[in-house]
């Protein structure tokens, strides 16, 4: 699924108003504002994990880079969503 | 077949006798087992007023309440006493093999009273509890008592084994108990305190069964956490040099989010607890020089040279704590250092690179895996030896230690060649290193001229290597907690990653949040600090190490571990209750004791008074005094002297538990 076909797909969900949760735990560099409490954040049924990358903008020259998982497993950008699904970016703590 | 056995051994050591004593399951409930049943039994014991290193005080060596139930992370023992550092309540925990061994012998924990006559061991085996001469070790250093204890006990099983190392025989008030060939329960100095008991070690060689309500269940619940560990790993692109980059983008942001902990697996898997060395640098983690320098003076010409990619080329073989999946342990081949004396080192931890790197302004790497060798074997506490040194640098600078006072040591900033004499000279007592050897603040007060300016402590303990100006909360649990000091009680870090706010009703939920707030006295700081306070009594209750803590109630399930094996059927809430309970207890002993918990406030150094004028934390202050009337405030205590109040000892039901005297 390219891009296009993803975002044709999002708009037909969002027209019937189908939507799911997945976790995000996102760095604080990025957009968490669409976030909840818990860690939350809404999508359209059927959205990737590119659709997340955008919802929290993650800049283009930062993906290649950043290190991210879906369900603790690497993954590719096209992957398509589940609800519950955790998405964790790494980011680096001190500690010890 | 709650996980726990109910019964404790106690051995009183100037008449020899040694009896088992059956605990109360009323105990268990209200207090788990390790630092809580530790509590009950050394609140009780200890007379008000006892001398730390008499024989009234009672030494305990505790095991988890979830160890050995097939529970992960959950392997760790601890050391408790009253601590000669701060006169109030001590203790220490540690990894390696002891805890499942001390249940394997059928008790959840063995206490010492009195003072023996001669040097002596506890073997526990299948003829019982019995004492025995450690002549032949006395004088020893740790690891190789060790291997001859173990050796002399093995015919079956190999036993398990804490010792202390000359350190403790001599009584230097910063010394630990070891195991597993260098592994310390370090702080608090338990060391000290067996030491004058003359007792060397404890040796146990037990194969009882540990018995759980449904070891089903806790198994399931084990195996979804190691599902996950197992796959997190870090691409082999990723490397040390990256760090310090990464520190610097940590330092500068204005933001704080919660990450999700198990990404800390993957950093663990790799490097362990170095993986901090440069990156606590650049952020601003890292105390330098005594706590009054910054990354401007200990800078890449620096930090390069204690890369964490350097600490791992000499490690040979992964090491893993009991019940551990994650392995941040790890043995290093230090044979072509200082002539070959020491084949092997545990690798040193974070604590030790950075108090031996930056706070003495060292960017000598080998130096420092020699001198974490010869603490680990003195059973010599690496974060205080790096203070008292750092404080002898300062005093040395200032004009206050002279040439002569040195024994003719240049204790410039970063002189290595001096660092490891000093450190010698400690662990033997001698010169200006018995002067050190008690911690910075008998240090300064023998010195006295005002040196008590350079004496980096919190009432008495010297603190860990996570600075106070970078995570605020780090400095209220340095403040408030009854063993001052600690790095291992809380932080706002912890507590973003723990993420309480899922599982307990009152803990405050953290989304992203801007820094300056945690720089503010505010009841939502405080109430953040008080569950971080709590959870660690319950993970202390049971064993549990501080890396799973920080993974996060969501990955590493210590409440549904708890019902499972006890059967109990609690709610977070309520465990939360008995991790309440166990602290309010602890700093009832101190009460007990005469200790003013105000007198546990922070060096004002550590505080950012005076602020630091450049570096990551420039002009960063924190409000201490506030933070802590706040936080005793939010846990039942009086706010302006920190006693528990007498309505929060009644809620937690308290007196049921506490004897009179």
């Amino acid at each position: 699924m390219n891009d296009h076909s993803t975002s044709f797909q999002l708009l037909i969900d969002q027209d019937k108003g189908t939507a799911m949760k997945v976790k995000v735990y996102a760095p604080p560099f990025l957009n968490g504002d669409a976030i909840d409490e818990m860690g939350n954040l809404e999508v359209p049924t059927g959205a990737t994990l590119r659709d997340v990358y955008k919802k929290l903008q993650v800049p283009l020259l930062l993906r290649p880079v950043l290190l991210c998982s879906v369900n603790y497993e690497k993954s590719r950008l096209d992957r398509v969503l589940q609800e519950g699904d955790v998405i964790s970016f790494f980011f680096p703590i001190t500690g010890g | 077949m709650k996980g726990y056995i109910g019964k404790i051994l106690f051995v009183n050591l100037t008449t020899g006798h040694i009896e088992d004593r059956i605990i109360p399951d009323q105990v268990y409930e209200m207090l788990l087992s390790g630092v809580g049943l530790g509590a009950y039994v050394l609140y009780n014991e200890i007379p008000a007023g006892a001398d730390p290193l008499g024989p009234e005080n009672v030494l305990g060596f505790t095991s988890g309440l979830l160890t050995g139930t097939g529970s992960l992370m959950t392997g760790r023992w601890m050391v408790v006493c009253k601590s000669p550092l701060t006169g109030g309540w001590g203790d220490a925990n540690c990894g390696g093999t002891l805890a499942p061994a001390i249940k394997q012998c059928g008790y959840d924990g063995i206490f010492f009273s009195g003072i023996s006559e001669k040097p002596v061991y506890l073997l526990v085996n299948n003829k019982g509890p019995q004492l025995k001469d450690a002549s032949h070790v006395w004088g020893k250093d740790a690891t190789e008592s060790e291997e001859i204890l173990i050796a002399e006990n093995t015919f079956k099983k190999r036993p398990a084994a804490a010792v202390i190392g000359t350190a403790g025989e001599k009584v230097s008030l910063i010394a630990g108990v070891c195991n597993d060939g260098g592994r310390l329960a370090a702080r608090s100095g338990g060391g000290a305190v067996m030491g004058s008991k003359r007792l060397k070690g404890i040796v146990l060689v037990g194969s009882k069964p540990i018995k759980c309500h449904d070891p089903q269940a806790v198994k399931l619940i084990s195996q979804a956490y190691a599902n996950k560990i197992r796959k997190q790993n870090l691409p082999g692109i990723v490397k040390g040099s990256f760090l310090p980059v990464m520190g610097k983008v940590m330092g500068s942001m204005k933001q704080v989010a919660p990450i999700d902990g198990m990404m800390f697996a993957t950093m663990m898997k790799k490097w362990g607890t170095p993986m901090s060395n440069g990156m606590g640098v650049t952020n601003g983690d890292t105390p330098i020089k005594n706590w009054a320098g910054s990354s401007k003076d200990y800078n890449r010409s620096y930090y390069s040279k204690i890369n964490s990619d350097y600490v791992i080329k000499r490690e040979y073989r992964k090491y893993h704590c009991y019940s551990c999946i994650v392995g941040c342990g790890g043995v290093c081949d230090i044979s072509d250092i200082e002539q070959g004396k020491f084949a092997h080192t545990h690798k040193p931890e974070y604590e030790t690179c950075a108090v031996f790197g930056p706070l003495l302004m060292s960017r000598n790497l080998e130096s420092i895996f020699y001198i974490n060798e010869l603490l680990n074997r003195a059973g010599m506490d690496s974060i205080s030896a790096g203070h008292a040194i750092a404080f002898a640098m300062e005093c040395y600078e200032k004009g206050l230690l002279t040439l002569e006072d040195t024994g003719g040591l240049d204790l410039t900033w970063g002189n290595a060649g001096a660092v490891i004499k000093l450190v010698e000279m400690m662990i033997a007592r001698q010169g200006l290193g018995d002067l050190l050897a008690d911690g910075v603040k008998i240090a300064a007060q023998k010195l006295g001229s005002g040196s008590d300016k350079y004496a980096i402590h919190a009432g008495g303990q010297e603190p860990g290597m996570h600075d106070a100006r970078f995570d605020p909360m780090m400095g209220v649990h340095y403040s408030v907690d009854p063993t001052p000091g600690r790095h291992t009680i809380g932080a706002a870090q912890y507590y973003n990653m723990t993420r309480l706010w899922e599982k307990v009703s009152w803990a405050p939920a953290v989304r992203m949040y801007p820094k300056n707030e945690e720089y503010e006295a505010t009841d939502r700081e405080a109430l953040k600090s008080v569950a971080g306070s709590c959870y660690k009594q319950i993970v202390d209750g049971i064993g549990g190490c501080l890396f799973a803590q920080i993974m996060g109630v969501q990955h590493w399930q210590a409440f549904e571990w708890l019902n499972a094996a006890t059967g109990w059927d609690k709610t977070p809430d309520e465990y939360m209750l008995i991790g309440r309970r166990m602290q309010t207890l602890r700093q009832l002993f101190n009460i007990k004791h005469g200790v003013e918990p105000k007198s546990f406030k922070m060096h004002p150094r550590m505080a950012g008074e005076p602020p630091l004028k450049e570096g990551p934390l420039k002009g960063r202050q924190v409000p201490i005094e506030a933070m802590m009337k706040l936080h005793w405030k939010h846990f039942g205590w009086d706010e302006n002297t920190g006693a528990p109040l007498p309505e929060t000892i009644q809620q937690l039901e308290l007196d049921q538990l506490l004897q009179e005297g």
